[in-house]
């Protein structure tokens, strides 16, 4: 029992090895894109511009007269816009992130043929 | 309460595979690896885990292996890199990153190959590593979350039978593998089991070998703990209790354990467990919960350790609360964090209140910061409210008696706020609590209602405030205006019919009647009773505290304890609500235990006894040989005071004995008696002798000289004036001391009406006073004692008639004239007292005695009789008229008047014999 469990364990440590690239670029992708787009979640939850576009006419601080909401509605329209470009930054932060998953094994190829490429000391 | 055990379910074992999964080491092809499984609200759950010995010990050699392999990744990482670095500080490579950014690209690029190559072959070790914690975190799958909708239909949860062709075609999303909702401590469970099986040589796995291993587990034990049983000698006793396989059909090494048909019965139990308990995982518990239900034999066995299905299933619920709350703290102080501090909502389209902030306190905030204490088993109210405010309604108010939890259904509310786990309509609000008392204070009620009205206008400008008014009936009867014209009720009334805010109040339920039923108010909230707790829901409710309380006084509760604070603050505190009350004694015996044992000791059930006993002045506690010694023997000291009157002195013992066991009904006073019979033969005294012996002293004991309630207005003596709080004699007096004894002299001169009142006092053991208030005379005893036909008994008595026959004619004629049949029925006992004989009244004449030897004892005299001066005595105090009263004459006049003369003139000295003679003449020896 003990030799036919290690001889299964052994050849399963040797085929998860082939299988790391493989991961990496299917079921690891999937799962980084997956911790990206909650990270992209986090950051509509913190700027919410959707939320300020639905309340756009919606006075602010319940100001409910005519210059009230006029300068609620530019606010809101500054806000919307600081928000937008915020989330944008946000979800180019996201795709870097994403983008770095999937260019690491190409990076460490193309470190370590380098690498071999150099004179060693 | 026996355990009643579940109707088996219809479950399809694979016949090919022996529902193992595996043939030899492939998966089977008949099932696909999937074993077993059934059909369950429309889908197909089956078990795709084998338990196997080969899959069992390659799994755990993985589980070594993936530590291993984890760590290597580790170590190689940092070898790389530290060698790396090594080099780069010996070839001094490192001066060329100290140039600045600009020169960190071309110093990597003059790096040599092996520093190269070692730096990036640490990057890949370190991704290998990353792979490797990723893929090892199981991605657990949960059980289904309940629905609401099938829970009454039955014919849901059992499906269509399928054959393992059909399961095996059905679509993905109709099959569901339940054991992936395991949590990976319920599968070291059963591995355990399946280990200790196969290393015992037991052919099959059962439900005593997952008891058995179960037990091993922390949460397990501490259920066990909290129970009063420790795990292990448990596990010792189940040890015992397997029969050890035998020889002819123990397994070779060559077969290994299968699973018994109840153990299959069990996983899939365990998964409909945790669903109905809407648990996302299966976990130990619910293995716990299922095993004891299977086995008839575990459950006998628990059984004799005094463990019933509902102690079970109580101390179960207490360890899923733990982990519950703990959840819901994390899930909800993570979603809180959104929140804005300052009150505003996310769009900023509230307003600020600062004037509404001055009277009152934010409780989304203090949710937020995790004061309040989240609402447990009050979910039916919580979907009450819900759906009150889904519906459009405007204004709830939670009604209820004091103490039954409206303000914490309010704060759960506020917790669920902060985390926006709320209908749509209460999502990114604020629950605001407005303080009566920082209204009112200050001002006059003009300046009162002025406030409200501003601070009802902000609320309503600010939008996002959901108004919280604790006891609403505080405000009710602030009038202003000529003849207090305007109310705060009516501007309340007024503001909020608006339907613009949200407004939630609570009132007591008396309350409600009083003010706000027939007011402008009733019109304006929508009504939701809060009922009181049932005991079960009270215990879960009192568990979820407890943790504060452990933490504080740093005691630990055994489960027996927090049933008996439950139990005994429903039958012994009627002043206070269930949980409410419960958790007043627990906290109170906390604080005890850790006085009387120290630190980290364990608060029992004897504890909260005796705190309720010191309460209350019941005796609750344990009954100890002294008492039951003492209880056994209450006649002899009962006869120590009373002559004679055996039957009565029988019939209380008896009582007394049956309340202390608690072998009663509950509902009633421990004890009706009627005592009939004439004066002096000792009717009551024998009350002030059981209020001696049982009660701790003769002052413990309630009198009421009937006499003196002659005409119907003492009735509002007795249960106290219309309105007025703590007026009533009777019902204050059991209310502050409801282990009592209630006596009632001379009860046939009382009227009527007000024997009337004690018709349900003697039937349900509780009576209303003037302000509503249930004072509760369970625990008391009620003794009515009555000279009613004593002409009557006296002439049949000298025409020498039996008592028993005097009775029998007393209570169906005689008697009639001064109690209604109804009343009398009430009686748990009639007794004649029988008129005294000499022989008794030379008893009591050397009682008596007794009593001036004590004094003269005093000052240091002694006393002597002789058996001549007792017949003397008894003899010129005999009148069967009269019963012993007249002997109590004869004693003053003969013996210590000439006591007192001799003390005076100084006859008789301390160190002195005084003797009492034949013709009742005193003289010194």
């Amino acid at each position: 029992m003990f030799i036919l469990v290690l001889q299964r364990v052994l050849v399963g440590a040797v085929l998860d090895i082939f299988y790391f690239p493989l991961w990496w670029y299917t079921v690891g992708a999937k799962h980084a894109l997956l911790w990206c787009v909650g990270l992209l979640a986090y950051g509509n939850d913190n700027f919410a511009p959707g939320l300020w576009l639905k309340n756009i006419f919606v006075p602010m601080y319940g100001q409910y007269d005519f210059q009230g909401r006029i300068i609620s509605f530019l606010m809101r329209l500054a806000q919307i816009i600081g928000r937008s470009v915020a989330l944008a930054v946000w979800l180019v932060l996201c795709l870097i992130l994403f983008f770095i998953w999937l260019l690491i094994p190409v990076v460490i190829v193309w470190g370590l043929t380098r690498a071999l490429s150099v004179p060693k000391i | 309460m026996m355990f009643e055990k579940k109707p088996p379910l219809d479950i399809l074992a694979c016949p090919s595979c022996k529902a193992t999964g595996l043939i030899g080491f492939k998966k089977c092809a008949h099932c696909h690896g999937m074993s077993m499984g059934l059909s369950r609200r429309g889908q197909w759950q089956f078990w795709s885990y084998p338990l196997t010995r080969y899959n069992l010990a390659l799994l755990n050699g993985r589980r070594i292996f993936n530590k291993i392999r984890r760590i290597t990744a580790v170590v190689l990482w940092l070898n790389c890199w530290v060698w790396a670095g090594l080099f780069i500080y010996q070839t001094g490579a490192y001066k060329e990153f100290l140039f600045g950014p600009s020169a960190w690209l071309p110093a990597l690029a003059n790096l040599s190959a092996t520093i190269q190559i070692l730096f990036w072959l640490g990057v890949i070790t370190l991704c290998y590593f990353w792979y490797r914690t990723i893929t090892e975190k199981k991605a657990q799958g949960a059980v289904e979350k309940y629905d609401y909708d099938k829970k009454s239909a039955d014919e849901s949860t059992a499906g269509k039978t399928y054959s393992w062709g059909e399961a095996l075609k059905l679509p993905r999303h109709k099959k569901r593998a339940i054991d992936s909702t395991f949590t990976d401590e319920a599968m070291a469970a059963l591995a355990e089991a399946y280990g200790f099986a196969d290393k015992n040589n037991y052919p099959t796995l059962d439900a005593y070998h997952l008891f058995y291993a179960l037990l091993a587990f922390n949460r397990i034990s501490n259920v066990f703990i909290r129970l009063g049983l420790p795990a292990k000698s448990i596990r010792d006793n189940i040890f015992q209790m397997m029969a050890k396989p035998a020889k002819s059909t123990a397994q070779n090494r060559a077969s290994m354990p299968l699973l018994s048909p109840d153990l299959q019965q069990i996983l899939f139990q365990a998964y409909e467990e945790a669903y109905q308990a809407h648990q996302d995982y299966v976990s130990v518990t619910e293995l716990l919960v299922a095993v004891v239900a299977q086995s008839p034999e575990i459950q006998e066995f628990l059984y004799d350790l005094e463990v019933d299905k509902r102690k079970l299933a109580n101390a179960v619920e207490w360890a899923r609360i733990r982990e519950r709350l703990y959840r819901q703290y994390i899930k909800y102080s993570r979603a809180s964090s959104h929140r804005s501090k300052k009150g505003m909502d996310k769009a900023m389209t509230a307003l600020a209140t600062p004037y509404l902030n001055a009277f009152s306190e934010d409780l989304t905030l203090y949710a937020q910061l995790g004061r309040l204490d989240f609402a447990v088993a009050r979910d039916r109210e919580m979907e009450e409210l819900f759906r009150i405010v889904e519906g459009g309604g405007q204004n709830v108010i939670l009604v209820g008696v004091r103490g039954v939890g409206k303000r914490s259904i309010v704060e759960g509310l506020a917790e669920r706020m902060a985390a926006d786990d709320v209908p749509k309509r209460l999502q990114d609000k604020r629950l605001v609590r407005l303080s009566v008392s920082a209204l009112l204070s200050g001002t006059t009620p003009t300046g009162a209602i002025e406030r409200l009205r501003n601070i009802l206008s902000e609320v309503r400008r600010a939008r996002n405030v959901i108004l919280f008014i604790h006891n609403i009936h505080e405000l009710i009867g602030v009038s202003a205006g000529a003849g207090s014209s305007l109310d705060v009720a009516d501007t309340l009334a007024e503001q909020l019919s608006g339907g613009e805010a949200l407004t939630i109040a609570t009132t007591a339920t008396d309350e409600y009647a009083r003010h706000i039923a027939g007011s402008s108010l009733s019109g304006v909230f929508t009504k939701l009773d809060v009922k009181e707790m049932e005991e079960d829901q009270a215990i879960q409710a009192v568990e979820s505290r407890i943790g504060a309380l452990e933490y504080k006084h740093q005691v630990f509760f055994s489960y027996d304890a927090v049933e008996k604070a439950v139990q005994m603050a429903a039958r012994f505190t009627h002043e206070n609500c269930l949980p409410g009350s419960a958790l007043a004694i627990v906290s109170e015996a906390a604080a005890y235990a850790r006085n009387k044992k120290g630190a980290d000791s364990l608060v029992s059930a004897e504890e909260i006894a005796q705190v309720v006993s010191d309460k209350t002045g019941i005796p609750t506690t344990a009954i100890g040989a002294d008492e039951s010694g003492k209880l056994l023997k209450l006649e002899e000291a009962m006869h120590q005071r009373v002559i004679g009157q055996d039957e009565a002195v029988d019939l209380v013992a008896n009582a007394l004995r049956r309340a202390r066991v608690e072998i009663r009904s509950k509902a009633k006073p421990i004890a009706n008696f009627l005592f009939l019979g004439p004066t002096g033969v000792g009717k009551t005294e024998l009350a002030k002798t059981i209020a001696a012996v049982y009660f701790g002293g003769e002052e413990k004991m309630v009198r009421l000289d009937m006499s003196e309630y002659q005409d119907k207005s003492g009735i509002y003596r007795l249960i106290g004036a219309p309105g007025e709080k703590g007026t009533g004699i009777l019902t204050e007096a059991i209310r502050q001391h409801p282990f009592t004894l209630l006596l009632l002299d001379e009860i046939e001169k009382a009227d009527p009406d007000i024997l009337n009142i004690f018709l349900q006092v003697m039937d349900d053991g509780r009576l209303t006073d003037s302000a509503g208030r249930v004072v509760d005379f369970t625990n008391a005893i009620i003794i009515a004692t009555s000279n009613a036909g004593t002409s009557y008994v006296q002439e049949q008595l000298h025409a020498g008639l039996s008592t028993e026959a005097i009775k029998e004619r007393l209570l169906h004629g005689e008697l009639k004239q001064y109690f209604r049949p109804e009343f009398l029925n009430r009686f748990d006992g009639i007794v004649l007292f029988k008129p005294l004989a000499l022989a008794d009244i030379k008893k009591i004449a050397k009682l008596m005695l007794k009593r001036v030897a004590a004094d003269l004892d005093a000052k240091g005299i002694e006393l002597v009789i002789g058996e001549a001066a007792l017949d003397f005595l008894a003899q010129a105090g005999y009148d069967p008229d009269f019963g012993a009263r007249p002997m109590r004459r004869v004693l003053q006049e003969r013996v210590e008047n000439q006591l007192a003369e001799m003390l005076l003139s100084g006859t008789l000295k301390r160190r002195d014999k005084v003797m009492v003679g034949g013709n009742g003449e005193l003289s010194v020896i």
